[in-house]
């Protein structure tokens, strides 16, 4: 009995004054996140709970969970990664409108404001130092395919989650639905490798059982900083192309939470310049208001990367016809 | 006679109550899925019928391959003499603590490591015969243990070798089997993350895939209708076989006598045998090799705080549920109610994606800010995930202990002391194997965990998960070595606790 009464305890004593916290769900990588709700912590003295998804499910587990929880909310804010999930969310009911007064939105943002963009990835190439000059190295997706670098030395994320779906969308709204297929089937054809996520892309390509990844600029970055011999190549830069992919983060309030008033100090922090610049030195971003940032930063990204002009309120056809395609071509 | 039959009425009402309480869940899904037309469609699509025929067909020939090795290795490990065989026995049924996932991604580690396919239906068998071996093994050893010495002696004076295996110890054990092949099919075909591992795709995957893609709990519980009454069914079976294994219960506790054959025959043992051994040194030895070959300081204050919150919340659910599922247990031996029986084996077998969603529906609609959001809605969320299981093994024990003892004990005695200070203890298998099962499954459980646990808490089953999609293999060793000498340290206390007083059971 005394067990059970200290056990009680010890998961009980955690807890704090309710009008002094705000609960966000994110998919933001943990180490990222918790150092910029520390920072909002002690701007503010309001107690940031957080809840973070797992790295397979890349946050459609926390999105299931805002669904299920939509009619007694719990969560006050929805911070994202990628903007394809929290669109779901606007969709389902789950988000509300809400206009920071003081902070400037992104033209990223939702139109109709339910969610607000900030930041940004860029989709890039890493490349081992080993095959430099041995082979070009592919300026687009296209020329991927043709390349003369092995199929089973190049390594792709799964496109079924995360960063990689939503930049297999942007190619079924670019490219079309027959042609976008032809792509990954040939890819799959060829023997590229197909991977759980970017950062498994990443360390097959520092290692060297790779030469060639495609994956997301946080995880490139990191990978450099770290002395590893690899390098970045930005996609779609070519006269006439149609510029790199940026996936930018989202942030949402949620429709009904306990602590809106909370929530939206959150947001407004995550929105200004402060935060968006502690996250870019950490890493996590490389583009702040469609330019790339290099100030305390030691990304080699050049500084002059053209960058697609995204169409993010068209995405979500895509990305459901996308989904279904690539399901019936991958799965045996 | 009115005392006992208002006594039976309280109890009956109790029991029902208990149930309908830990089913509030599967309630829940029901009503929800009520609102949609998904029902008349989803039976016309042939797709995902296949699906569902080949997910059950790869779990059926691997564990059918599985019980082929754990047969004739159990046999050559009951010939050790004295406590070698069991030992070893013991060591080798180890990995069914590890969970399926993280043993599946130590096996690929190695296979990358000795550049084989690490990928693909093949691998995802052979690794799938692994690791469903530990629990069959199991069962083979238990049930050698059952047959008398001079059945087995006299069976091999007439019968070749090969015969011997296969018409004389096989049909002796064959009910030990059949409960170790519905348990292991049951497992198999709601293991999602195992086949992730190596991109199998199945039918179980595409439930947590469409409950992804729709995020409507009811409607995906119409779709996971068909796993759920293979489950129900394989657990029906598991039941029925429970009469039979008892029978025979004189006891074979000292070693069985070796036998050998033809040449075939014996690199046949010899081939099982090493295919055992491998199941168990393999991951365990990876295991440590990534421990010792890892940096200090590997685990991170956030990852303490991880194991503190799932070592205290899976002591707290097993604990919640052990004394309610004894009470059904014992009220199922007394009354076997059918409609009791029904809805537990539905239970069994739901996913823990559709309990954590019924969960959050239910207690979404009761509006008890306590629970909802809150460490106790996880709680609770376990207890559903156990209740079945404990229920279900505390049942078998109570039938296949001695109750010549027990009604012995009714006539001097009465009162909870003689639950506590008897029954316990004759009843004590069942619930080792529970406690051990049940601290498994919640230290390994994801999907529960990230659907109900409170914001601000990590589990620490998410936490190795997120560590194997960040390539962090030396991290998850590291934790999964310590959630196993946790489970084994834990459950090596309880074995003792209950076995210091004499179960009543005299060795033969």
């Amino acid at each position: 009995m005394v067990v059970i009464l200290f056990c009680l305890f010890l998961l009980g004593c955690k807890m704090t004054d309710p009008g002094k916290e705000v609960i966000v769900y994110t998919s933001v990588d943990q180490h990222y996140a918790e150092p910029v709700f520390k920072i909002f912590e002690e701007k503010t003295g309001i107690h940031v709970r957080a809840s973070y998804d797992i790295e397979a499910s890349k946050t459609t587990g926390l999105v299931n969970r805002l669904i299920a929880e939509k009619k007694n909310p719990k969560a006050d804010i929805f911070w994202n990664g990628e903007p394809i999930q929290t669109m779901r969310l606007v969709s389902q009911g789950i988000l509300c409108r809400y206009l920071p007064r003081k902070i400037p939105v992104s033209d990223w943002s939702d139109p109709e404001h339910y969610w607000h963009a900030f930041g940004g990835r860029i989709r890039v190439l890493l490349v081992n130092n080993s095959i430099k000059g041995r082979y070009p190295i592919p300026e687009n997706l296209t020329e991927l395919v043709k390349s003369e670098i092995p199929a089973k030395k190049i390594a792709v994320a799964l496109p079924f989650f995360g960063t990689t779906a939503t930049h297999a969308a942007m190619i079924w709204m670019h490219s079309g639905d027959k042609k976008s297929s032809e792509l990954f089937n040939t890819l799959k054809e060829h023997g590229v490798l197909f991977l759980n996520g970017n950062s498994l892309v990443r360390d097959k390509v520092v290692s060297g059982d790779a030469w060639l990844g495609l994956t997301d600029s946080d995880d490139a970055c990191a990978a450099i900083s770290r002395g590893a011999p690899v390098s970045i190549y930005v996609l779609n830069q070519a006269p006439g192309d149609i510029g790199a992919l940026v996936i930018p983060n989202t942030v949402a309030l949620i429709s009904g939470s306990p602590n809106p008033e909370n929530g939206q100090k959150l947001i407004d922090f995550l929105l200004s310049r402060q935060s968006r610049e502690y996250l870019a030195k950490e890493g996590w971003l490389q583009i702040i208001d469609h330019h790339v940032y290099h100030k305390g930063t030691t990304c080699p990204l050049p500084t002059d990367i053209h960058i697609q002009n995204i169409r993010l309120a068209h995405i979500m056809k895509a990305f459901e016809i996308s989904q279904h395609a690539l399901r019936e071509l991958f799965f045996q | 006679m009115k005392r006992r039959k208002y006594s039976d009425l309280v109890t009956s009402v109790l029991a029902y109550s208990i149930l309908f309480g830990i089913a509030t869940p599967l309630l829940a899904l029901i009503l929800d899925s009520l609102d949609h037309t998904f029902f008349t469609t989803a039976w016309l699509h042939f797709s995902d019928w296949k699906l569902f025929l080949n997910t059950v067909l790869f779990s059926l020939v691997a564990i059918s391959v599985s019980v082929l090795i754990a047969v004739p290795s159990a046999y050559v490990l009951s010939t050790f003499p004295g406590y070698k065989g069991k030992l070893l026995g013991l060591v080798l049924i180890a990995p069914m603590m590890m969970p399926s996932y993280v043993y599946a991604l130590l096996w690929q580690q190695v296979l990358q490591l000795l550049d084989l396919p690490s990928e693909g239906v093949w691998i995802a068998f052979f690794v799938e015969v692994l690791v469903r071996l530990p629990l069959l093994l199991m069962a083979a050893l238990i049930g050698l243990a059952s047959i008398p010495r001079p059945l087995l002696e006299a069976g091999q004076i007439f019968i070749h070798p090969v015969s011997y295996l296969f018409r004389v110890i096989f049909p002796l054990i064959r009910s030990y089997l059949f409960a170790g092949l519905s348990l292991s099919l049951l497992f198999s075909v709601n293991d999602y993350a195992l086949p992730s591992v190596f991109m199998r795709h199945t039918y179980t995957l595409e439930i947590f895939a469409r409950y992804s893609a729709v995020g409507k709990g009811g409607e995906s519980f119409l779709y996971a209708l068909p796993l759920i009454v293979l489950s129900a069914l394989l657990v029906y079976i598991l039941l029925r076989l429970v009469p039979k294994l008892s029978a025979g219960k004189q006891g074979n506790l000292g070693y069985t006598v070796a036998f050998t054959g033809p040449i075939g025959f014996d690199i046949y043992k010899i081939f099982a045998v090493a295919v055992t051994l491998l199941q168990f040194i393999v991951p365990v030895a990876a295991v440590f090799f990534l421990i010792i070959k890892s940096p200090v300081n590997l685990f991170t204050i956030s990852d303490m705080q991880s194991l503190q919150f799932s070592l205290i919340l899976s002591f707290l659910s097993i604990l919640a549920v052990f004394p309610l599922a004894w009470f059904m247990a014992e009220y199922l031996y007394r009354s076997a109610s059918s409609m009791i029986w029904m809805i537990l084996l539905f239970l069994f077998a739901l996913p823990s994606s559709m309990i954590g969603s019924g969960t959050i529906l239910f207690w979404g609609w009761t509006g008890i800010d306590f629970v909802y959001g809150h460490w106790p809605l996880l709680l609770f969320g376990y207890i559903v995930k156990l209740f079945p299981l404990f229920t279900m093994l505390i049942y078998l024990s109570i039938k296949n202990s001695d109750s010549t003892l027990w009604n012995a004990a009714l006539l001097y005695r009465h009162g909870p002391g003689l639950w506590l200070r008897v029954r316990l203890f004759l009843i004590w298998p069942g619930i080792v194997i529970a406690f051990l099962l049940g601290l498994s499954m919640t230290l390994s459980e994801i999907v529960l965990s990230l659907l109900l646990a409170p914001a601000g808490t990590t589990s620490i089953g998410i936490r190795i998960f997120n560590y194997l999609h960040y390539g962090a293999v030396d991290q998850v060793a590291y934790l999964i070595c310590i959630v196993m000498l946790s489970a084994l340290v834990w459950g090596g206390g309880l074995y003792l606790l209950l076995t210091g007083h004499k179960s009543g059971r005299e060795e033969v």
